[in-house]
């Protein structure tokens, strides 16, 4: 598939934001348009068209999660990359549940967009198998303590509030948390989630004691 | 050298100034002795000794005894043992002041005020005493002229010290206190002017039955200037009483008398002028305070809106990271496209102007805000705080609308205040919207003239309103309805509203769904007084 056969759409209320993207993926070779709200874009899309959107969350109006739900509401299948300044662990938790391909958080260098992006417009059954196995390799190298803890963490416990329901201290718990991160070789909480949702719901995970 | 040099120097200019007084005041003066009933210079040696301390005492003694010597015809060991009492219980007293009344002693304050009039008034008896007394032992002098020549001297003495220490430390001090020349100090002066000339220039008038016509300016500058206006204006009255006096050669008991009657001018001005100085510090002080817990508001305010900051400032970043690896691309091209890498890249430089400025927004919020007084236009503040408070707008999906409705005069505020005023209104709406939960919500700012010269800001939300029972504590401190919440931020704005001559209240009629504050600010009137 040729870059020029597909549009990505980029959905951010910030002009300084969307119009510095839609150069940034002009200059890869990207068809790129912008939309400076969730509505302009419903209004433009329409059934079949082909590409990827990179959408905000937070925005005036109809948020970017919004705009996910009325998306799948139309039966319109593209893959989201969401891009937010905030990265809040429910929220994340709720664009991946609903398919989003990502989640990054402002500012991201070009190279985590530019790939993301390439993987999210390859998508195919087999990359995610190939995802979903690497993830499981990774979390089978976690102790048991580690498993906990990434689990609240995952679910938007603070340190405190996991270190309280585990019994240890709120350091301990952070010791936990940066080797958590660094074995499954997450780059962001953002990651770790999207890691955590995507053996969750693979039976698989079900090797996890 | 340089300390001797400065001692020299200072001992110099004291002695010339000191003999200079001692001529121009050396009037009516008692049966041709160095007795005369307003001596200045006296003053003028106390300022001396308590400014640069009683160890000071011989250059008194010393610049007194060459006054003497240079105006007076009188025996030399009279002058040199009359001129050592003088010196050496003036600077007893000073001495006495300091001890009393600390490093410095603060004459605008009425307590320090009493203790030096009083000490003063002990000291220029004894220095009396001393020299009548020195005259009968040293020449004939008619025992019948004891008690006039102590009262003449000590008259003399307490007037010109009452009046003209105060202001020679006035003068002596830094930074210079007190008196700046303003179209009111000089309506004073003229109508003490006017009155000291209708008092004493008037042949056809009794002094003394007049003398409360000079009152009414000292009451006036008094109240208005504090002490040091007091002080300058009875020194008018004064003068223009000696000039009188002496032009009409009046007869010696009768200025006498003018000169009790002038102390009690002198003493109702002080008290007045003190006790007036010591209201308005006490009112600067409660302001100065206010400002202290106005900041410490806007430091809570602050952190509220970080989140929102944080988030704010990542925008610019990301497009300057975007803008940069666009051109840097099209520079790795070949040929490579300069001139469209230029144009991004120039890009950057708004989007860096961009964080700055939200940088420095915050900062200019949260710095203590000194004399930052302005005469400006509602909408301005109002803006500032929309734009403030945009990142979490933005977040719960609020949208914020201003009207204004026609054409508004400008109002002299404390900006910053304002500013923390209208982001506290919105700051409790958006709470109030964001924890109701429900869809986008609204607010909406509304700035209009009320009455003829106020202008009212209404602040109202789209979120559920407040309990009847809240409604009424609204204002105290400490009360909130938020679990993580202070309870200070609408106490604060009231107090601060209220300094500012204005009113804000919760208006329950208005308050349909949500909630609506209202806050009025009097409008400039082009008084420069304000």
């Amino acid at each position: 598939m040729m870059r020029s056969d597909v549009e990505i759409w980029i959905v951010d209320d910030d002009d300084a934001v969307r119009d510095s993207l839609a150069a940034l993926l002009a200059g890869e070779g990207y068809h790129a348009r912008g939309f400076a709200s969730a509505r302009e874009f419903l209004d433009f899309i329409g059934d079949g068209a082909r590409g990827c959107l990179i959408s905000d969350i937070r925005m005036p109006g109809l948020s970017g999660l919004d705009l996910q739900q009325r998306l799948l509401e139309s039966g319109i299948r593209i893959p989201i990359i969401f891009i937010t300044g905030h990265a809040d662990v429910p929220m994340a938790v709720r664009a991946l549940k609903g398919g989003a391909f990502d989640f990054l958080e402002k500012p991201f260098p070009n190279h985590v967009l530019l790939t993301c992006l390439a993987e999210a417009l390859a998508r195919s059954p087999v990359g995610d198998r190939e995802r979903i196995a690497g993830t499981l390799a990774r979390f089978a190298l976690l102790t048991e303590r580690e498993r906990q803890v990434m689990a609240l963490v995952v679910d938007g416990f603070t340190s405190k509030e996991a270190a309280r329901t585990l019994g240890i201290s709120p350091r301990t718990v952070d010791i936990h948390r940066t080797r958590v991160m660094e074995k499954m070789g997450a780059d962001g909480l953002a990651d770790l989630v999207r890691q955590a949702l995507l053996i969750n719901a693979e039976p698989a995970a079900s090797a996890n004691p | 050298m340089r300390p001797y040099l400065a001692f020299g120097g200072r001992a110099v200019a004291f002695a010339v100034l000191y003999v200079l007084l001692d001529g121009l005041s050396f009037v009516h003066d008692f049966h041709g002795m160095a007795i005369t009933p307003w001596n200045p210079n006296s003053g003028l040696a106390v300022a001396f000794l308590l400014h640069f301390g009683p160890r000071h005492w011989p250059i008194v003694g010393g610049a007194a005894l060459i006054a003497d010597l240079s105006i007076r015809d009188m025996p030399l060991e009279l002058s040199v043992l009359g001129e050592l009492a003088f010196s050496v219980l003036y600077g007893a007293a000073s001495l006495i002041l300091l001890r009393r009344g600390g490093e410095r002693l603060a004459l605008a304050h009425p307590r320090d005020m009493a203790l030096f009039l009083f000490v003063v008034a002990a000291a220029s008896l004894l220095v009396a005493a001393s020299r009548a007394g020195l005259a009968v032992l040293l020449i004939p002098v008619d025992s019948a002229w004891v008690g006039g020549m102590v009262i003449r001297q000590w008259i003399g003495d307490m007037i010109g010290i009452a009046l003209v220490t105060p202001l020679a430390l006035l003068l002596l001090s830094r930074p210079r206190g007190g008196i700046r020349f303003t179209p009111t100090l000089a309506g004073q002066l003229a109508a003490m002017a006017a009155a000291a000339a209708i008092v004493f220039g008037w042949e056809a008038t009794d002094e003394f039955k007049f003398f409360y016509l000079l009152f009414i300016p000292l009451v006036w500058g008094a109240l208005t200037g504090g002490l040091p206006t007091a002080l300058v204006l009875v020194l008018v009255a004064q003068l223009g009483m000696i000039l009188a006096t002496s032009m009409r050669a009046m007869n010696d008991d009768k200025v006498v008398a003018l000169q009790f009657a002038m102390l009690t001018a002198v003493l109702t001005g002080s008290f007045l002028g003190a006790t007036a100085d010591a209201r308005r510090r006490a009112e600067l002080d409660a302001r100065e305070r206010l400002g202290d817990l106005a900041r410490l508001g806007r430091i809570y305010s602050t952190n509220e809106i970080a989140a929102g900051l944080a988030h704010e400032i990542k925008q610019p970043m990301l497009a300057i990271v975007n803008y940069v690896g666009a051109a840097v691309r099209l520079l790795e091209q070949s040929p490579p496209n300069v001139a469209e890498a230029l144009r991004l890249m120039r890009n950057t430089d708004t989007q860096v102007a961009r964080a700055d400025g939200i940088i420095r927004r915050m900062r200019d919020f949260v710095q203590k805000g000194e004399n930052r007084i302005r005469c400006l236009d509602i909408a301005e503040i109002v803006q500032e705080a929309m734009d403030l408070m945009l990142p979490l707008t933005r977040r719960h999906g609020i949208a914020v609308e201003f009207r204004k409705e026609g054409a508004l005069p400008p109002v002299v505020v404390d900006d910053i205040q304002i500013l923390q005023v209208v982001v506290n209104l919105l700051s409790n709406s958006i709470t109030a919207i964001a924890e109701a939960g429900g869809p986008a919500g609204t607010i909406s700012v509304a700035a209009r003239l009320a009455g003829r010269s106020s202008v009212e800001v209404a602040v109202s939300d789209s979120g559920p309103g407040l309990p009847e029972d809240v409604a009424d504590s609204l204002f105290q401190p400490f009360m909130t309805t938020r679990p993580e919440g202070v309870g200070i931020g609408l106490s604060i704005s009231k107090a601060i509203v209220e300094a500012h001559d204005g009113r804000l209240w919760y208006d329950r009629a208005a308050s349909g769904a949500g909630a609506t504050f209202r806050f009025t600010l009097p409008a400039d009137d082009g008084d420069d007084e304000v």
